[in-house]
C-alpha cells in the first residue's frame, strides 16, 4: 500500500551534493554518527569494515549506502517506505494472538551462531539473514503482529547496515555530538542550542559575541545563522576568559560546517581581554573627539592610542593566525582522518595539530570578524560564574542587545538573575528550563519514547539597557 | 526588527521618528509603539511624549512628564514582537519557534514555505533566519488575516523577505511555481496530511518538512502520509520551556530557637509606612511600592510569610525589581528603615531559591519533522 504510493511520489528536485573536502555526518542506522571529511584518502565504517569514502563524492546529501552483496564495497541504495504503516489496524482478526505461552529460552532460535556466520561469509544479504532468523525461531509465529515487527526490526538493526550521508548543520552536528560524545560539547542539547540562538536574536548582519566551553559548537551554529560576515562589522566573535596569555580553548567544531572562505571570514577568535581593550579604546576615541580643544589631554590620549594600536596590531596578528586556520585546515583534517580511522566510533576527534593553527600566516583582507559593541550575546561556559561573566561582558554589549546564558545548573543562573534585577543594567530577565520529548508514532502504538533526556539545562535571558 | 547592514556598522542605534519601539513595563507587560513626533504614550505611571525619545539609544529609560514613573524603550526583535503582536489566531511561542527554525535547517538564503500565516509570530523568526537573500512564502486562507499580516510585515521592514498570499493550501496545495524550490516547508493547518503530497513536490532533496499539530490524530495521519510520499527520518516531538521564578527565602537553621515571625501588626505597619513614603514622593503606583516594601529583599522580617516573599517570579519580579522605579524603591527603603527602628533585630541572610512557576503551558502542539528523500 505505502510502497505503491511512494512509487507515485515524484522524485525530489536536486539538493546540495557532497564535494571533495566536505565534512559529512556518516550516520549508521541512526545509532552512530561520525563526522568525516570526504576526500580521496578518508574512510568510513560500515558494519565492522572500513571503506574508502570516495563513492560519497558527488552524491546528494541524504544519500543512503549499504554493503554490497559480497560485503566488499559500499553501494548506494534507494529509499523505500518503512513497512511500519503497512500493518492494518482495523481488521477484526488482527492482533488477537497473545504471548501468554511464551517462554524465554535460548533454544527458541534453532539457527546457530556458526550458521549465521556461514551465511554472512557466503554473501547472504542482511535481509535474508533476518528472514532466516524469523523462520527458525520457534516462537516467532506465535508472536503478535506487533511483536513480530519489533523482532524483525531488532534483528535488522544488527544484520542490515544502512548509512546515511547527512549535511552538517547546527541541528545535525549538535545531535551527533550529543549522541556520541556529549562531553565534547559540554552536554549542550540540540533544542537548548536552538533556544540560545533564538533568545540571543542571532541572524544575518548580527554582531554576535559567544563565550563557550562547548567545543565551538555554539560559535559555529551562530555563524551558520549569520551567514558569515555578510556585512562589515557582522559575524561571530568567539571569545574566552582571560588575557592574551590565556590558553585558547578548543573551538574547532566550526571546521565541520563546510563554511566557505567568505563565511569563515565572519568568525573571529579572541580572548575577552582583547575585546574589552577594543571597547575601551573605542570609548576613548569617542571621548577624545569630544575633547578636541584640550591639547594636553589629546597628546596623552595619542600616546595611549599609540600603545593600544600596538597592542591591537599584535592582536590582529593573533587574529590572522586564527584566520589562517583556513589554510591550515587540510593539514589538520589529515590529522583528523588518521585518527578517524582508529577512532571511528567516536563522533569526532580532537584536532590533532593545534600547532598548525597557531602558525602565523598572511591575514585575509577584510577578514577578522566583529568587534565590540555586540548586539547579540550567547554565554555557554557553565564553568564560569554566570553573574561574573555577564558583568564582565556587559561593557561589550550595545544597548538593547539580546543576551542568553546557558548552564546545566539552575542555581548559578538564579543567583545571577537575583543580583541583576533592579540594577538598571538589563531588563526582561527570565530563567527558563528546556524540556524536549520525542514520540513514537505508529498505528496503535503511539506513545512518548521510553527514554528521554532530562538534561536540557537552563537559560537566563535578558535585554541589555543603555547606560547613562 | 531584523539586523541590517546599518545596524552591523553601527550597533548603538538611536530612536527616530516612525520607528517601532517595544515599550517595556514589565516582563509580561510590553507594547509595540510607532514613534510619532507629536505622539504620547500613556500608562498608569504617567504620560510619555514620544519627542523625548527621539535621538536616544534603544535600551534607554523614558521618564514620564510628571510623577517620575518610567518605562524602557527596547528595540523590537522577533521574540519581543511575539510578546506584543495582536493575536488573530493561536500563535507559536519561543520554544516551538526555535525548534522549527533549527530543524528546518534554515540559514541565510534559504527559501521556506509557511501555511497558515496566522498572526505572523513564526513568520518573523523565519524571515530572520533566511535574511537577507532568502524568502518566506507564506499562505493564509483567511483573506482579512492575510491582508493584515502583509501590512504588518511591510511596516516591520520584512516586505522584501516575506510574501503573503491568500490561498487555501489544504484544498489547492502550494502553487506550482513553488515546486522544487523550497528548502523547508512549515504547516500549521487543521489537516496537514492533505498537504503532504504538495509539500513533497515543493521540497528539494534533503530539504525539511515540519507540521505543528495540537492533536495526536493529526500527527498520526501526517506521519502515514509522509512515509508514503518520499520522506524519511520522520520524528515527532514536543518541546516546552518551563519558566522559573526566583526569590530569596529565609530557611530556618537554628532548630532550637526558631526566629519568631512578624506579627500581623508589624506587617501592617510596614505596609502603611511604605504607602506613606510613596505618597510623600508623589509617585504613581504607590500601592505597588507598598507591595515592594512588604516583599522587598530586606523589608520582610526574618521567617517572613510565604505570601510576602515568594512573589518575585517572572511576571512579578520585574514589577517589583525594576518596574517601580528607583524612587519607589527609595520609598520602600525608607519604609524599611522606619520598620527597623521599631524592630532593631539583626536580619539573617536570606538565600536565593527558584522554582517553576506553578502554571504554564503543558502542551502547545506536536512538531513532526521529516526529511525529503534524495533518491
Amino acid at each position: 500500500m505505502a510502497a505503491a504510493a511512494a512509487a507515485a511520489a515524484p522524485p525530489a528536485a536536486p539538493g546540495p551534493a557532497v564535494r571533495e573536502g566536505d565534512t559529512v555526518i556518516w550516520d549508521v542506522n541512526g545509532d552512530k554518527q561520525a563526522l568525516v571529511v570526504v576526500d580521496g584518502k578518508s574512510r568510513v565504517k560500515l558494519g565492522t569494515t572500513f571503506f574508502s569514502a570516495a563513492p560519497l563524492i558527488g552524491c546528494p546529501f541524504g544519500a543512503m549506502f549499504t554493503l554490497s552483496a559480497d560485503g566488499s564495497s559500499l553501494e548506494r541504495t534507494q529509499y523505500t517506505p518503512l513497512p511500519d504503516w503497512d500493518l492494518p489496524d482495523d481488521k477484526p482478526d488482527f492482533n488477537t494472538r497473545t504471548n501468554d505461552k511464551l517462554v524465554q529460552n535460548d533454544a527458541n532460535q534453532t539457527l546457530s551462531a556458526a550458521e549465521i556466520e556461514a551465511m554472512k561469509a557466503s554473501g547472504a544479504a542482511g535481509a535474508d539473514i533476518v528472514a532466516a532468523l524469523a523462520a527458525n525461531s520457534a516462537t516467532f509465529a506465535a508472536k503478535t503482529e506487533f511483536s513480530q515487527e519489533k523482532y524483525k526490526k531488532k534483528k535488522a538493526k544488527k544484520y542490515i547496515q544502512l548509512a546515511t550521508v547527512r549535511r552538517p548543520s547546527g541541528a545535525t552536528v549538535a545531535e551527533a555530538y550529543f549522541a556520541n560524545s556529549p562531553a565534547k560539547t559540554n552536554y549542550l542539547r540540540a533544542d537548548t542550542l536552538a533556544l540560545l540562538l533564538t533568545l540571543a536574536n542571532v541572524g544575518a548582519h548580527a554582531r554576535v559575541l559567544v563565550v563557550e566551553s562547548c567545543g565551538g559548537l555554539v560559535s559555529a551554529a551562530a555563524l551558520e545563522r549569520t551567514g558569515g560576515g555578510l556585512s562589515p562589522g557582522s559575524g561571530v566573535a568567539s571569545a574566552w576568559v582571560g588575557g592574551a596569555a590565556a590558553k585558547k580553548p578548543s573551538l574547532e567544531i566550526w571546521r565541520s560546517f563546510n563554511f566557505s572562505q567568505q563565511q569563515r571570514a565572519g568568525l573571529r577568535f579572541a580572548p575577552l581581554a582583547t575585546l574589552l581593550e577594543e571597547a575601551q579604546q573605542a570609548a576613548q576615541q569617542a571621548q577624545q573627539q569630544g575633547q578636541q580643544d584640550n591639547g594636553q589631554q589629546q597628546q596623552q590620549g595619542d600616546g595611549q592610542q599609540q600603545q593600544q594600536q600596538q597592542q591591537q596590531q599584535q592582536q590582529q596578528q593573533q587574529g590572522a593566525a586564527a584566520a589562517a586556520g583556513d589554510e591550515a585546515e587540510p593539514m589538520q583534517q589529515d590529522g583528523q582522518l588518521q585518527e578517524g580511522e582508529q577512532q571511528q566510533q567516536q563522533a569526532e576527534q580532537p584536532p590533532a595539530n593545534q600547532a598548525a593553527q597557531q602558525q602565523p600566516a598572511a591575514a585575509a583582507a577584510g577578514a577578522g570578524g566583529p568587534r565590540p559593541p555586540f548586539n547579540s550575546c550567547i554565554l555557554a561556559a557553565p564553568g564560569v560564574s554566570p553573574l561574573a561573566l555577564v558583568r564582565h561582558v556587559l561593557p561589550l554589549l550595545a544597548p538593547s542587545a539580546s543576551l542568553a546564558v546557558y548552564s546545566p545548573w539552575a542555581q548559578p543562573l538564579a543567583e545571577a538573575l537575583d543580583a541583576l534585577r533592579g540594577q538598571g543594567q538589563v531588563a526582561n530577565l527570565a530563567l527558563s528550563e528546556a524540556w524536549w520529548r520525542e514520540m513514537q508514532v505508529l498505528p496503535l502504538r503511539t506513545h512518548p519514547t521510553m527514554n528521554m533526556n532530562h538534561g536540557g539545562g537552563y537559560i537566563l535571558s535578558a535585554t541589555v539597557l543603555a547606560q547613562k | 526588527m531584523l539586523h541590517t547592514p546599518e545596524s552591523a556598522a553601527q550597533p548603538v542605534r538611536s530612536i527616530a521618528e516612525g520607528d517601532l519601539v517595544v515599550v517595556y513595563e514589565g516582563y509580561d507587560n510590553m507594547k509595540a509603539v510607532r514613534v510619532a513626533a507629536n505622539g504620547n504614550y500613556n500608562n498608569k505611571y504617567g504620560t510619555f511624549p514620544h519627542k523625548d525619545w527621539l535621538g536616544r539609544p534603544y535600551g534607554s529609560k523614558a521618564v514620564a512628564k510628571k510623577g517620575g514613573g518610567w518605562v524602557l524603550l527596547l528595540a523590537p526583535t522577533p521574540e519581543l514582537w511575539t510578546a506584543v503582536l495582536r493575536h488573530r489566531t493561536q500563535i507559536l511561542y519561543v520554544a516551538d519557534i526555535s525548534m522549527v527554525v533549527a530543524r528546518l535547517e534554515l540559514r541565510p538564503g534559504a527559501v521556506v514555505l509557511e501555511s497558515g500565516t496566522g498572526s505572523g509570530s513564526l513568520t518573523h523568526s523565519l524571515a530572520r533566519a533566511v535574511a537577507p537573500t532568502g524568502h518566506v512564502w507564506t499562505f493564509e486562507f483567511h483573506e482579512q488575516r492575510a491582508q493584515m499580516a502583509a501590512k504588518e510585515f511591510e511596516e516591520n521592514g520584512l516586505g522584501g523577505l516575506v510574501t503573503v498570499t491568500q490561498r487555501d493550501i489544504e484544498e489547492g496545495g502550494f502553487p506550482e511555481e513553488m515546486h522544487g524550490r523550497a528548502d523547508g516547508v512549515f504547516l500549521d493547518l487543521p489537516k496537514p496530511y492533505k498537504v503532504v503530497p504538495s509539500a513533497a513536490r515543493c521540497i528539494r532533496a534533503d530539504g525539511m518538512f515540519c507540521a505543528f499539530s495540537p492533536c495526536i490524530e493529526q500527527v498520526h495521519r501526517t506521519c502515514e502520509a509522509l512515509n508514503a510520499n518520499g520522506f524519511r527520518d520522520i520524528r515527532t516531538m514536543e518541546i516546552l520551556v518551563r519558566q522559573h521564578e526566583v526569590s530569596r527565602q529565609m530557611l530556618i537553621t537554628d532548630l532550637d530557637a526558631p526566629p519568631a515571625g512578624p506579627t500581623k501588626k508589624q506587617q501592617r505597619q510596614a505596609q502603611s509606612a511604605a504607602a506613606r513614603a510613596a505618597k510623600r514622593q508623589k509617585i504613581a503606583g504607590g500601592e505597588a511600592a507598598a507591595a515592594a516594601a512588604a516583599e522587598g529583599p530586606e523589608a520582610a522580617p526574618a521567617g517572613g510569610s510565604p505570601e510576602g516573599t515568594a512573589g518575585a517570579g517572572d511576571s512579578q519580579q520585574q514589577e517589583q525589581g525594576e518596574q517601580q522605579g528607583e524612587q519607589q524603591r527609595a520609598a520602600a527603603q525608607q519604609a524599611q528603615q522606619e520598620q527597623q527602628a521599631q524592630q532593631p533585630v539583626q536580619q539573617p541572610q536570606r538565600q536565593v531559591v527558584h522554582k517553576p512557576v506553578p502554571f504554564g503551558r503543558g502542551h502547545t502542539g506536536y512538531l513532526t519533522f521529516a526529511r525529503r528523500v534524495a533518491a
